[in-house]
This record gives C-alpha cells, sequence and structure tokens, in this order.
C-alpha cells in the first residue's frame, strides 16, 4: 500500500498544494487533504492550542487532528522563509515543534526544513522532504521538476484571473468557469494572508458573495513579482514578510492603478504582521479619494450577517461613486 | 541636533552615554508613565504588540519636550520589532510632529556613517571609546541588578534593596567618565553591601523569562522581579540587555551569549523562530536543570515568537516538572490581578519546597 501523506488544508495549502501533491504523488505516494474548513475543525484546534493567536494557527491545529488518524506522516514543512530575502511570521518556523509539544501522538511530521532567504530551494531540503518514499536523488529531483512545472501552470492559470481558490478547484479536476464567461460589473482587489482570504471559513465566504454581488475580483497572485515590489518602494523600509509585502505592494498598486472600484483587506484578529500594515494601507487608503476602501479584521466570533452589511455598504458606495462621476463627466461633456 | 530614543529598560543608558561623549544634548523621554501608554496607545494600531505602543508614547513625549531627533534601532525580522521604526515614523508624521529619523539597520557601512555624522567629527578611536564606556556602565548597572535580586528574598526590612538599588543606579547613571563610574561603581556596591539580611531564610529560586522589553522594562512587566523577590523568591532571568546587544550584532548571531540557549532548547525546538523563543526556552530547561523552583513566563499580548515559546513550555513543564506561570500582559494589564497571581504561584512552589524538605528528612 501506498504511503499517505496528510498535507491540512490550511495556511501554505493554500499557495503550495499542487507542487506538494504533485511531488508527493510522483514518489509514489498517496496524499490525503484534511476537509474543508468548519465549525467543529476550527473548535478541536481551539481546544488544543495553548495561548491566544491568530485564527489560521488555531485552524491548522483543528485539520492536523483530524488528519492524524488517517494518514502515515502528516506534512508540515518548517518554513522561515519561501522566497529571497523576505521571512514567513515566526509563527512558521516553530509550527512543526509547536504541534510536536502538544500532542506528542501525532503521526511523525516531514518537518522539512526551507530557509531559501540567502540561497534559494536547495536539493537537500528537497531529499529531506522525499527521502522517506524513494531512497533514490535522481528520482526525487525529478519529482520535484515535475512538480515544478505543474505548479508554474497553477500559478499562470492565476495570473489570467481566477482565484487561487478556484485554481485548486481547477487542479483537482473540478470545472471552473473562464473568466470572459463572466457577467462582472464590479472591480474589486482582495488583499491579506492567502490563508485567511481564500479559506471559505475564514473569510466568511466572502468571494462568493463578492461573485453573487457580480465583482470581478483582483487579488495580489495575479500581479507579477515586479509589480509588487514596485507598489512597495515608497515605504523606507522594505517589508521582509512574504505575505505582508505581498498583501501591501498589491493594495498599493491596485490603489495607484486605475482598474478598480474597490478594496478590500481582510485580516486574521491577532495577526501580528497585520497588525501593522493595517496601519500603512489605511493610511494610504485614505489620501486616496477614488477607491472605496474596507478592512475586515476577522475572529472566531465575527457573524455572516455583519459582514452582508458591510459589504452591501460598500457596493452601495461604490454605485453611488461611479453615478456621480458619470454625472459629472456629462457635464463637463457638455 | 537634540536626539532622543525610547526608554527600554536599561538599554538607554548605553545610548545615552554614547551620545552624551558625542556631546549631545540628549533629551531622554520622561520616565515611562500612565501617560506614556494612554498616548501610545491612542495613537498606535489597535492590536500592535505592547512595545511598539509604550515606546511611541515615549518619543511622543520627548518629542514635546523639544527633541528634534530620534535614533532608533531597526534590525530584526521575522518579528515585528523590525517594522517599528517605519511604522512610529509613519504616526508621528501623520500627527505633524517634525523631527530627522536615523535607523540603524544591518547594513554596517551605512551605519558607521550615521554614526560618525552623530559623532560631530570625533575621530574612530574616540567613538570606539565612547561604545566601550557605553558598555562598561551598562554592565555596571546590571551587576548592581544582579546583586539587587540575589539579594532582596534576605532583606530584613521590605523594600530596602530596592531603595538601596535605586540611589546605586542613580549614582551609576550620572557618570559620563571612565574615572566617575570607578567610583561610583564602589560607592553603589557599598550601598548595596549595607542592607541588613537575615541570612537563615532560604529562599525560592525563580527563573524570569520572555519578550526582552517585557522582561527589561519593569514598569511595563509591572515590577514583576521585585515582586517576586519581596514574596521572598530569588530572581534570575536570562535576557540582559548587554547580551541582547551582541547578540544583534551579525557576527555573534551564532556564537555570541545565546550559544547555550540554543543548544539547550535543541530538543524542543530546531530552528530559531525568531524574538526571544530560544532564551525563553532555553533558559526555562536550563534553570529546571539546576533545580529551581518554578518559572515566570511574560511576554505581550499577541506577541508572536511567546506565544511558539508558551506551546513548547507546556511540553518541558511535563517533562522536567517545573512549574510556570505565563503572565500575558497587556495595556489594560492591572496591579491586583497580577499580584494575586503571583502570591499564588510563589505560594504553590512553598508548599512543593516544603513537601520535598519533608521528604528529604523522611528518606
Ligand atoms: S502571519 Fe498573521 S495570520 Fe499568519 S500565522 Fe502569522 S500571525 Fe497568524
Ligand atoms: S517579539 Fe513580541 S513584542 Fe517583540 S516585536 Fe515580536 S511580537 Fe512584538
Amino acid at each position: 500500500m501506498a504511503i499517505r501523506v496528510g498535507i491540512p488544508r490550511a495556511l501554505l495549502y493554500y499557495r503550495f498544494y499542487p507542487l506538494w501533491k504533485t511531488f508527493f504523488t510522483e514518489l509514489g505516494a498517496e496524499v490525503i487533504v484534511s476537509e474543508p474548513t468548519t465549525q467543529e475543525i476550527f473548535r478541536k484546534g481551539l481546544k488544543k492550542f495553548i495561548g491566544d493567536t491568530c485564527l489560521p494557527m488555531k485552524l491548522v491545529f483543528g485539520h492536523v487532528i483530524t488528519l492524524a488518524d488517517k494518514v502515515d506522516y502528516l506534512f508540515i514543512p518548517r518554513l522561515v522563509s519561501i522566497e529571497k530575502d523576505t521571512y514567513l511570521c515566526p509563527h512558521f518556523a516553530g509550527l512543526p515543534d509547536v504541534l510536536r509539544a502538544i500532542m506528542p501522538d501525532l503521526p511523525p511530521i516531514l518537518d522539512t526544513y526551507f530557509n531559501v532567504r540567502k540561497k534559494g530551494v536547495t536539493m537537500r531540503s528537497i531529499y529531506e522532504a522525499g527521502k522517506r518514499f524513494d531512497k533514490n536523488p535522481r528520482r526525487i529531483y525529478l519529482a520535484y521538476q515535475k512538480a515544478q512545472e505543474v505548479y508554474k501552470k497553477f500559478l499562470e492559470r492565476i495570473r489570467d484571473g481566477i482565484t487561487p481558490q478556484e485554481a485548486i478547484q481547477a487542479f483537482d479536476g473540478e470545472e471552473v468557469p473562464p473568466v470572459k464567461e463572466r457577467k462582472e460589473r464590479l472591480n474589486i482587489a482582495l488583499v491579506g494572508n492567502p490563508y485567511t482570504v481564500y479559506d471559505p471559513f475564514s473569510s466568511l465566504n466572502i468571494i462568493q458573495k463578492l461573485r453573487k454581488l457580480e465583482a470581478r475580483i483582483y487579488t495580489s497572485e495575479m500581479i507579477p513579482d515586479e509589480t509588487i515590489e514596485e507598489g512597495i518602494r515608497a515605504l523606507s523600509k522594505r517589508i521582509y514578510w512574504t505575505f505582508g509585502k505581498e498583501t501591501v505592494g498589491a493594495a498599493f498598486h491596485y490603489l495607484d492603478s486605475k482598474e478598480i472600484d474597490g478594496l478590500i483587506y481582510i485580516i486574521s484578529f491577532e495577526c501580528g504582521p497585520d497588525s501593522l500594515l493595517k496601519e500603512i494601507v489605511d493610511d494610504k487608503a485614505r489620501k486616496n479619494k477614488k477607491v472605496a476602501y474596507m478592512s475586515l479584521v476577522i475572529d472566531e466570533h465575527t457573524g455572516e450577517t455583519g459582514i452582508d452589511t458591510r459589504l452591501d455598504a460598500f457596493v452601495e458606495m461604490i454605485k453611488r461613486r461611479r453615478r456621480s462621476k458619470k454625472m459629472e463627466g456629462e457635464k463637463n461633456g457638455k | 541636533m537634540k536626539p532622543t530614543f525610547p526608554h527600554m529598560g536599561t538599554i538607554g543608558v548605553l545610548g545615552e552615554a554614547i551620545l552624551r561623549r558625542f556631546g549631545r544634548e540628549v533629551i531622554l523621554p520622561p520616565k515611562t508613565s500612565k501617560r506614556t501608554l494612554t498616548l501610545g496607545s491612542r495613537y498606535s494600531p489597535e492590536f500592535a504588540c505592547l512595545p511598539l505602543k509604550v515606546t511611541l508614547g515615549n518619543l511622543i513625549e520627548a518629542l514635546e519636550r523639544g527633541a528634534d531627533t530620534i535614533v532608533m534601532l531597526a534590525a530584526g525580522g521575522p518579528c515585528r520589532f523590525g517594522y517599528y521604526a517605519t511604522l512610529q515614523n509613519l504616526i508621528l508624521k501623520n500627527l505633524d510632529y517634525e523631527y530627522e529619523l536615523i535607523t540603524l539597520d544591518y547594513d554596517m557601512l551605512n551605519n558607521l556613517r550615521k554614526l560618525k555624522r552623530l559623532a560631530q567629527g570625533q575621530n574612530w578611536f574616540q567613538i570606539g571609546e565612547a561604545f566601550r564606556f557605553g558598555f562598561l556602565k551598562l554592565l555596571t548597572l546590571e551587576k548592581m541588578e544582579r546583586s539587587a535580586h540575589r539579594i532582596r528574598p534576605y532583606e530584613i526590612k521590605k523594600g530596602s534593596t530596592t531603595k538601596a538599588y535605586d540611589e546605586a543606579s542613580r549614582i551609576i547613571r550620572r557618570t559620563f567618565s571612565f574615572r566617575e563610574l570607578r567610583w561610583a561603581k564602589r560607592e553603589a556596591i557599598s550601598l548595596l553591601k549595607k542592607i541588613p539580611q537575615d541570612k537563615t531564610r532560604n529562599p525560592l529560586k525563580v527563573g524570569v523569562v520572555g519578550e526582552t522589553y517585557t522582561v527589561l522594562e519593569p514598569y511595563v512587566n509591572l515590577e514583576v522581579e521585585r515582586k517576586l523577590g519581596e514574596m521572598g523568591c530569588e530572581v534570575h532571568r536570562p535576557v540582559w540587555a548587554t547580551e541582547y546587544m551582541i547578540s544583534m550584532l551579525p557576527i555573534f548571531s551564532r556564537w555570541g551569549p545565546r550559544r547555550k540557549y540554543r543548544k539547550a532548547a535543541q530538543p524542543y525546538l530546531k530552528e530559531e523562530p525568531g524574538g526571544e523563543c530560544i532564551v525563553s526556552i532555553g533558559g526555562t530547561i536550563l534553570y529546571a536543570k539546576r533545580g529551581f523552583d518554578g518559572i515566570v513566563h511574560i511576554a505581550p499580548f499577541t506577541c508572536l515568537p511567546e506565544i511558539v515559546a508558551q506551546g513548547i513550555l507546556s511540553k518541558v513543564r511535563k517533562d522536567l516538572g517545573i512549574p510556570i506561570l505565563t503572565l500575558v500582559l497587556d495595556e489594560h494589564t492591572a496591579q491586583a490581578g497580577l499580584i494575586t497571581r503571583l502570591e499564588a504561584f510563589v505560594d504553590l512552589l512553598q508548599r512543593k519546597q516544603a513537601r520535598q524538605k519533608m521528604k528529604g528528612k523522611q528518606g
């Protein structure tokens, strides 16, 4: 029987799932992903976690618990940084150790160490991740290459304008309607940590809600890295968190571009980096009169109805602005 | 130019000493107070960590006093500390304060250039001497603090150690030359020596670990070390300003004073998540092995590295059988509640100590 590797549907699942899945499948393992987040999963995580922390960390605990008796290994990499000159928040580097400390009975954790801040992804990390399934470094490397190809395609699909969530669905073989065929009248940029924005439980289904309001969604994954760097050039110190940089870079880019009508920044309550970066985005958005802006700080007590009301008000505001702009345009035209 | 910088326990002594030797008129923020905290929290993002709020309050109060230049460390990451200066700058500028910001970052060459500017034409030897003096002064002060921690549980009159230490620290802080410092040190030592002590006591040994800023800043941690001392505990801690400064230098990041903590924490934590996480865990383990009675772990609310530490400490506590009290602090933490929790904890440790003694006698 194939070795079963468990991947929690949390955190970087929303960024790397296609890469990880292809890699392990190529090496003959069976990949098992936990079910989409539910209240039940959340509660399980909350019970185990020690201390007070952000929603995503509580959620990953819940997902790990539901996976524990279904798999031979859990894949929880020890991520210090996933790209050059940037870090992830400190929680990521400690996660495998914290899980092990709090729940000693878990299946063995594949806690491959990734610190690509200085040298990029090393062959050693890749071998480390794959050696349980195949001892042959060449085959491991080939599996990695294949995974990279698949991942590149995944990223390209997102650049074409579908959300990462949909791109993952497409990767898993589901039907995703192409962007061109959609009827969309509003343009809204949605920024924040991917695992908060794309997990429907965390974001209270915001993407679906926006779609119902006929909005086209723009995310940070849809713009190239250079544009993101360009966006934050004005800051006196470069933002050194990967997702923080993407969030602020994308927010700044979209605020300055003429593409969008509104910007929504989703934050999970008690998120360390976002607690500071929100101030920076708020500041910039306040000075921009053309784009409607709203930040949503979400925790486990946030209700869906509250979000609905705020979204309605937000869309109403955009429409009003459009009308007045049109009127101005007509006046000037005369 | 009238430079200032936020308070951070005793670290300010270093900054003040250096800038004074550069011939600058330093404007220190007034002692951190209720007002500092109120001002800082009012203008900070709501969920920012406590040190950011308090230091912002410090900066506002210093600017009110006429400071026109802010000197800050901006090295850091992956934690929030490295981004403080940028954010506080944004907030202060939006409040229409006018000043110049000088940040010291990882870019050493650039740092040296900035230092040279601050030093108003002094040569590198003089700059080096300024640093040497600053460090020596800070070390002396820390030495006094260590003695005070040791003496406090034996003091006969409650509060006498703190009084003597405050006096000693005032004498040391006044000095700005090597000679003055030598004299002050002698005087300070004799002050502490004069405290009447009852050496027959058998105090508990308690380690205080946690996030640097909250551990070093007595106003923010509600003087937890003093309280523990007066409840009869000999306090030790792994976080010291000098060691912290040294480990900030990239050359010492692997080999510096933190090495022993990293080694001790190895079985529990393979990578350093940043901040003081590794010191909190390593320190707890080392203290437990040395037979300490308990650990007080302090952290600001939502402090990322210390949440990681808290999770892992839960295992350490089970494995090594050492009681750990975690205190999470924010701007609303009240004295009364904290005292009750500390008393309950010390009580628990005392009962445990008594039980062990009984067992020892029987065996
Ligand atoms: S970046 Fe924020 S949300 Fe993500 S793990 Fe860190 S604190 Fe939590
Ligand atoms: S170590 Fe804690 S207090 Fe310090 S910056 Fe990080 S989160 Fe804030």
